[in-house]
Formats: C-alpha cells, sequence, structure tokens
C-alpha cells in the first residue's frame, strides 16, 4: 500500500472540514476525490502533503510524492526554463518527460511564466509535477483551465501512470473526466464520504426509476418535472422495474442528496 | 539556493545601486553643502556651534558624520527590514509557498531563504560600510579609517537586529504589506522611546551610528536577533499554507 488514511478529520474555525475520512491506495491504481466545490478535497490533500495538519487520524504515505495543488502558482519572475532549472534543484525530474510535455502542449522555454495564459501556467505545473520521479502522484483538480484539447492530452498521460507501478490520487469535480480516469472513487460532501469503491461497482449498485406522482420512492431525486420524477435508487431496493444509471447521474444525485 | 538568489537579486543590486549612488552624490556635494551652510551661518551657529562649518571641511568628519553618521546609518535598519519582509510573506500571498514545501522540507526552505539573503545583507552592509575607504584609497582624499571597523560592525550587527524583526513577521503575516508596516512601527516606536534616557538601549540608532566599541550591546542585539530568527523557524515549522 502506498498510502492509507485512516479518519483523518481536519475542521476549520467556520466549522467546515473534513470529518473521519478513511482510504487506501496501492500501487498501479488511479483514486479520484469527487466532490462539489468546497466539499474538503483539498483539505485532504493538503493533510496527505503536510500543508495541513489534521485534528485527528492517520496518514501512512510509503514513498515520494509529487504534487500539484489547486491554486497553480509558480514563480512569474522566472522563465519556463528556469522553473525547470529550480524545480530540479529541489527534486528529481525527468527533463525529457518535462519538455516533451511542455513541447506538445506548445509551451516555449523562453517564455516567462508571467506572460503565459491561466491554462500555460496550469501545463507548466503539469509539466513540472509529471515529470518528477516519485511513487505517488497527487493531483488536486488537474485540468481545471485547460482548453479541450490539452485537457486530453493531460489525462492521456495521467492514465498511463500506473502501467509504471505507480499510483494517483485526483480530485475532481468533472464527474466524466473521473469516469474515464479512474478505477476507484471516493465521493464526498460536506466533509464526508457519501459513497466509495470501484466505478464500476457504483454503477452497478444504483439504477434509475421513474416515480408517478405521489408515489414515495425510497431514493436520491435526480430530475423532477411536472410530468414525473426520477430517482437513482439501491438496485436491491428497487421494488419493480428499473433502467441502468449513468455515473454521473449517480453522482449527481448523491451530492444533491434529495430524498423523498 | 540558486531560486533564493534569483528571487533577492533585485532586492541586493538595487540597494547597492541606490547606496553607492548616495555616497558618491553625498561626496559630490561637499562643497556644496558647505557653501549653502555658509549663507546661513548665523542661524547655524545658534544650535550647531561656531566651528561646524570648519570641521565639514575636514574630510574625516565629513566622512564620518555625512555617511556614517546620517545617510549609510540612518538606512541601516531600512536596509535590514527590506532584505526580510518578503521573504515569506511573499510566497504566501503568492501562492508560491505550496511549490516550495511540497518539494523541499521546511526546515531546509527556512534555511535557505535564511542563509541566501543574510549573505546578501552583510555583504552589501559591509561593501557600503567600506565604500569611503575603497573611494579613498583610489582618490587623492586623505581618510583616517580608524573607526571603520567599529562602525561596520554595528551597522551589520544593527541591520540583523532588523532583518530578524522584519523575518518574524514575514512568518506571521500572509501578505507582503502587514511586514513592512510592522516592522517600520516597531522601529519608529523603539527610536522614540530610545530617546528616554534609561530605555536608550531601544534606539538602534545610537549603537548604529556610535563609533566606540560597546561589546555588551554587540552581545546583547546579536542575541536578540538570533531568538528572533529561532522563533520565525518555530512559528514557520507549525505553520499551515
Amino acid at each position: 500500500m502506498i498510502l492509507e488514511v485512516e479518519k483523518l478529520s481536519k475542521i476549520y474555525k467556520s466549522g467546515r472540514g473534513v470529518k473521519e475520512i478513511t482510504f487506501k491506495l496501492k500501487e498501479g491504481e488511479i483514486l479520484s476525490i469527487l466532490g462539489p466545490n468546497g466539499a474538503g478535497k483539498t483539505t485532504i490533500l493538503k493533510c496527505i502533503v503536510g500543508l495541513r495538519k489534521a485534528d485527528s487520524g492517520i496518514v501512512n504515505l510509503d514513498g515520494d510524492f509529487s504534487y500539484l495543488p489547486e491554486e497553480k502558482r509558480l514563480y512569474r519572475w522566472a522563465k519556463v526554463s528556469q522553473m525547470i532549472e529550480i524545480t530540479k534543484s529541489y527534486v528529481d525530474i525527468d527533463d525529457e518527460k518535462a519538455l516533451k510535455i511542455l513541447n506538445d502542449l506548445r509551451i516555449s522555454l523562453s517564455e516567462k511564466v508571467a506572460n503565459l495564459s491561466h491554462g500555460q501556467a496550469t501545463s507548466l505545473y503539469l509539466a513540472l509535477t509529471l515529470s518528477q520521479k516519485a511513487d505517488l502522484y497527487i493531483l488536486d483538480e488537474p485540468t481545471w483551465g485547460l482548453d479541450p484539447l490539452s485537457r486530453s492530452y493531460i489525462l492521456e498521460r495521467v492514465k498511463e501512470i500506473p502501467f509504471e507501478g505507480k499510483a494517483v490520487l485526483y480530485t475532481s469535480h468533472i464527474t466524466e473526466e473521473v469516469e474515464k480516469t479512474s478505477d476507484r472513487v471516493i465521493i464526498i460532501k460536506d466533509g464526508r464520504v457519501i459513497e466509495s469503491g470501484y466505478i464500476d461497482d457504483i454503477k452497478e449498485k444504483y439504477v434509475a426509476i421513474k416515480a408517478k406522482k405521489g408515489e414515495k420512492v425510497e431514493g436520491y431525486l435526480y430530475r423532477d418535472t411536472s410530468e414525473e420524477k426520477i430517482y437513482v435508487v439501491e438496485k436491491d431496493k428497487v421494488p419493480r422495474d428499473f433502467e441502468p444509471a449513468s455515473f454521473s447521474m449517480i453522482v449527481e444525485s448523491l451530492m444533491r442528496d434529495v430524498r423523498s | 539556493m540558486k531560486k533564493e538568489f534569483l528571487d533577492m537579486r533585485v532586492r541586493f543590486f538595487l540597494t547597492l545601486i541606490v547606496m553607492v549612488s548616495l555616497f558618491f552624490l553625498v561626496m559630490a556635494l561637499k562643497d556644496w553643502g558647505i557653501e549653502i551652510l555658509k549663507k546661513n551661518q548665523v542661524e547655524l551657529s545658534k544650535f550647531a556651534g561656531k566651528d561646524l562649518l570648519k570641521k565639514l571641511k575636514d574630510w574625516n568628519f565629513y566622512i564620518y558624520s555625512q555617511w556614517y553618521g546620517k545617510n549609510l546609518g540612518q538606512f541601516i535598519p531600512i536596509i535590514g527590514i527590506i532584505f526580510a519582509f518578503p521573504l515569506f510573506s511573499r510566497e504566501i500571498e503568492n501562492g508560491t509557498i505550496e511549490y516550495l514545501l511540497t518539494r523541499r522540507k521546511r526546515s531546509r526552505v527556512f534555511s535557505d531563504k535564511v542563509t541566501v539573503s543574510l549573505s546578501l545583507l552583510i555583504i552589501s552592509i559591509v561593501i557600503l560600510s567600506l565604500l569611503p575607504l575603497m573611494y579613498t584609497t583610489f582618490s587623492s582624499i586623505r581618510f583616517n579609517a580608524r573607526y571603520v571597523p567599529v562602525l561596520t560592525l554595528h551597522a551589520v550587527i544593527g541591520s540583523f537586529v532588523w532583518y530578524s524583526v522584519a523575518l518574524l513577521f514575514s512568518v506571521i503575516f500572509n501578505d507582503q504589506v502587514k511586514p513592512l508596516l510592522s516592522s517600520f512601527a516597531i522601529l519608529v516606536i523603539t527610536t522614540v522611546v530610545g530617546i528616554i534616557k534609561p530605555l536608550r538601549f531601544f534606539n538602534t540608532y545610537s549603537y548604529i551610528m556610535s563609533a566606540k566599541g560597546m561589546a555588551l550591546e554587540d552581545i546583547t542585539y546579536s542575541v536578540i536577533s538570533i531568538v528572533f530568527i529561532y522563533l520565525s523557524y518555530e512559528i514557520f515549522k507549525r505553520e499551515e499554507f
């Protein structure tokens, strides 16, 4: 196991934070933490990398990590080539990989960080993070602010990581992205885990049913139109006909958490 | 450490350029300044004594009073503050602290920053303190450098004190303005409080500008600075970002 998190809690003065988060991550696996904005995804990652101190719980990280923060800020006075040099002076990085990513994303080495667009700066940070030699890649919203081409390029690079025997812990609020890249998922809301497991198992666990007006269904409301209501329900609690539910449909319903 | 130097280079070179220019300006304006004072001789003699003008004509008096006692002297605490106030606060404000702390141990980040900035501060102060000596060596001016070693030591320790104060604020605050303003506020308060005789110790200017050997002050100010730096480290080690 490369990462073990047990009953991790961190509550801020505002009362927000995360409560009793537990999960494990092994080599060759991509685990995503999915949740709405403010759910506590970044707090979990910050506690793992040591930027924040957990109130309680255990974090066991066995190996080196490479971290991409949510706020992807680099030194504005530096050139792209200088950022590579600076990063090399701190950690072991694969130059070739960094240069290839930058070249593929058309970022010039002579460009100043201050002159890069938000998406380009994110791409540079990603190039530095993904080319760092590590056992675990911790990526906080890696595709936020990227154009569709860069996004799919980066996702492809992320998907390659497990084949090198390394692991990825990844946060996102984009369900489709998580479904495409991850093996397992943890869905959190208001700092608590509301569902977790292999994506295929979650898709297997829930189904969609249509309810007639006035009919009570033990499930999570997905759509409410004037004619009908659609619920996402645990398969073994379904008393009658159902339809398969898509992953995004399940996630959306669980996050909204409106029950009849 | 390379990154820390790159980060500091503008402050380092700009401080040197401004202060060296100021030195040459002070040297070049000697005669002109004396002429101006001559025109106001009557008023001047009321509060500065009759022989001030005579003394100012002497290069030794002029350099010690106008460079060490005035222009460089008054900038020593300010240079110390300028070198330290953005060290951590800028990284926190700009969000680059996350990049740094997830690639380097906190103790290493702290030691790199302090080592580079303090080394550059000491280099600057020593260069600026020895400037009259270098200048007079290559000119026809005869200068008695008897007090230069003591004044240099006081300038280094004096800047160290204010560096450590600004460093502490730099670790505590999340933006660059607060450490700068807080350090200047403390400088003003301690200087004013130091006017009261029993509290003279608080006025670092009287120490920085003094040409007398002051072993007790040397040690006390150095120890205070080290304590502030240690406190900054302890706070930085526990800080959440």
